[in-house]
């Protein structure tokens, strides 16, 4: 009797906890929990117009958030892949070619430039440092690349860089914040989230915006570089694991038939209804679409995240590395996905980030290394879209979250053992390709040694913006009202880069 | 308990009908009662049943999230 009691005691002690915040929301709805309601649920459709939701019905989109929905202007691309060098590839043994820089390794950087900056690690007077890599100029465009990708030079053409790109970021978990939300604070929703939320899926039975990893690491930023921000959770990226299970415990159980998963999410469905009709909190209405999706993703996953299908001439292609967790893999997975219709594919790569603390950060060991892994699957990437008609459909775009800088790191203002650069926002290479681009473009220019953007300029919200606008959004119309005001992914700034625009 | 409180008739009724469809499956198909409950002794079709309705119970958001 004894233990029945105690029980009982912490029956009623743990109902008084739980009488919190929807019972607060909701028993008190003429006072307080009324007013908060009204100012939570003034929603706004994705074409801009603003529209009171009522709480207590479900339109459409509530039960179908990723049904496709045609964007206002005229679309160039329904897909995006966007390929993160997270941790910040150097550009100066990539694409901007300094034969300046060269000439003045090893001497000391004039003081001119260093006043009024902030580096993550520079102290001191660092050295500038020369191009590790060789460079041509490759394709009938004539765009410069170095040797560390030899098997890009052959997509050149379909490429158009952005060679004067700079944010204001200079550490990496703000900067890739940046990059993908638009703010360096934590709280705003990433691109592809916008971009589903704007245009739904074409494919149902997948998740609209899918997350794939490599190089051992999730960014800096944390999972916030793909959420959803203030747009309903449905929109925020789904991570899938790049090695083994794509989605764990996909599988149903032994003894489970298909019949009965159905059922049982049907039950479950029917009282979260009931409960998102007591309480109208949007999370419940996520988890409603969740439990769905994830019935059906059931059959669609093992399908198409299994590369082990593809023909040998394709997976040599990509160079995929079967059951590793390899960019290769991701590259020919995005490809698969975006051939199914999932809006918006985000790969991170992790380990660009060439300090030359020791040899696999060495500008000219480690990054090395690093563009062999990217080189081949990049290349596949291009051609394999295109040779599917694809890629006059779909937006690859490329970058890290900052550039890296023109001296060498001296790290505690000591010389170094390997050769490193450190971070820098000021100018860095960013690339496009796919519908709607000019073919073998290149905008922008830096100075003689790389440090400064000298033409053609371009902001993270500029590239934004001409994501938006490839999409088929203007990105000043296309927001969301949130706390009182309208929020946009470029929010008060941007401008679409119309020079790369075919 | 679950979830603290009381339940509702309409949330009762999904969760009756989703024991009844189970316990059906289950005795339609005797093999699948051994394969789910591998690890019970005496496994029966209304344990099997009450599995599937407590998984559900369990997955619902107002178990999930402190409602």
């Amino acid at each position: 009797m004894d233990y029945l009691d105690r029980l009982i005691q912490e029956k009623l002690e743990r109902e008084a906890q739980t009488k919190t915040r929807r019972h607060f929301i909701k028993e008190c709805a003429t006072g307080l929990g009324g007013l908060a309601l009204s100012s939570i649920f003034m929603g706004c459709d994705p074409l801009g117009q603003p529209k009171k939701k009522t709480a207590l019905a479900f339109s459409e989109r509530d039960l179908n958030p990723l049904a496709t929905l045609s964007p206002p202007h005229n679309p160039k691309v329904k897909s995006v892949i966007y390929l993160h060098m997270a941790g910040s590839p150097s550009q100066l043994e990539m694409f901007d070619y300094k034969p300046t820089l060269q000439k003045l390794n090893n001497q000391d950087c004039p003081a001119s430039l260093l006043e009024g900056k902030k580096f993550a690690f520079i102290k001191g007077v660092p050295k500038l440092l020369g191009p590790q890599a060789q460079f041509e100029q490759v394709g009938e465009s004539g765009n410069w690349v170095s040797d560390f990708l030899p098997h890009f030079k052959n997509v050149v053409d379909e490429v158009s860089f952005l060679k004067a790109v700079h944010t204001d970021q200079f550490n990496h978990g703000p900067a890739q914040l940046f990059m993908h939300t638009g703010s360096p604070r934590l709280g705003r929703p990433s691109i592809g989230a916008w971009a589903t939320y704007g245009l739904g899926s074409e494919n149902q039975n997948l998740p609209g915006f899918v997350v794939l990893t490599s190089g051992g690491n999730t960014p800096d930023a944390g999972k916030s570089v793909w959420g959803s921000g203030f747009l309903p959770s449905v929109y925020q990226g789904v991570q899938c694991r790049s090695q083994g299970d794509p989605v764990l415990y996909i599988d149903d159980p032994e003894g489970i038939s298909r019949n009965l998963k159905k059922s049982t999410i049907d039950a479950i469905n029917k009282i979260n209804k009931e409960e998102y009709l007591k309480y109208a909190d949007p999370e419940i209405l996520a988890r409603i679409n969740q439990y769905e999706m994830a019935y059906r993703m059931q059959i669609a996953v093992p399908d198409v995240m299994n590369i082990n299908n593809e023909p040998e001439n394709i997976r040599q292609m990509y160079g995929v590395e079967p059951g590793k967790e390899s960019f290769a893999n991701n590259c020919l997975l995005a490809r698969k996905l975006v051939e199914e219709g999932v809006r918006f594919v985000q790969l991170f790569d992790w380990g660009w980030d060439s300090h030359g603390t020791d040899h696999t950060t060495a500008v000219d060991l480690g990054l090395r290394n690093k563009c062999r892994e990217i080189d081949r699957p990049i290349a596949a990437l291009i051609l394999d879209l295109k040779q599917r008609g694809l890629l006059d459909e779909t937006l690859i775009v490329w970058g890290g979250e900052f550039g890296r800088t023109p001296m060498q790191e001296n790290r505690g203002n000591k010389e170094m053992g390997y050769k490193g650069r450190d971070h820098h926002g000021d100018a860095f290479t960013m690339w496009m390709a796919g519908g709607g681009l000019k073919k073998g473009a290149s905008h922008g220019k830096t100075d003689d040694i790389g440090f400064s953007g000298i033409e053609g300029q371009v902001s993270v919200h500029d590239v934004h913006a001409t994501i938006m606008h490839l999409l088929g959004f203007d990105h000043e119309q296309f927001t969301f009202e949130f706390q009182g005001r309208n929020f946009r992914l470029t929010d008060v700034e941007g401008e679409v880069i119309k020079e790369i625009l075919a | 308990m679950a979830t603290y409180s009381e339940i509702s008739p309409e949330k009762l009724k999904a969760l009756k009908e989703l024991y009844q469809i189970s316990l059906d499956e289950f005795e339609s198909n005797k093999e699948s009662i051994g394969q789910f409950l591998y690890f019970e002794e005496n496994p029966n079709a209304k344990l099997a049943a009450l599995t599937v309705v407590a998984n559900a119970i369990m997955n619902l958001d107002e178990f999930l999230t402190k409602a």
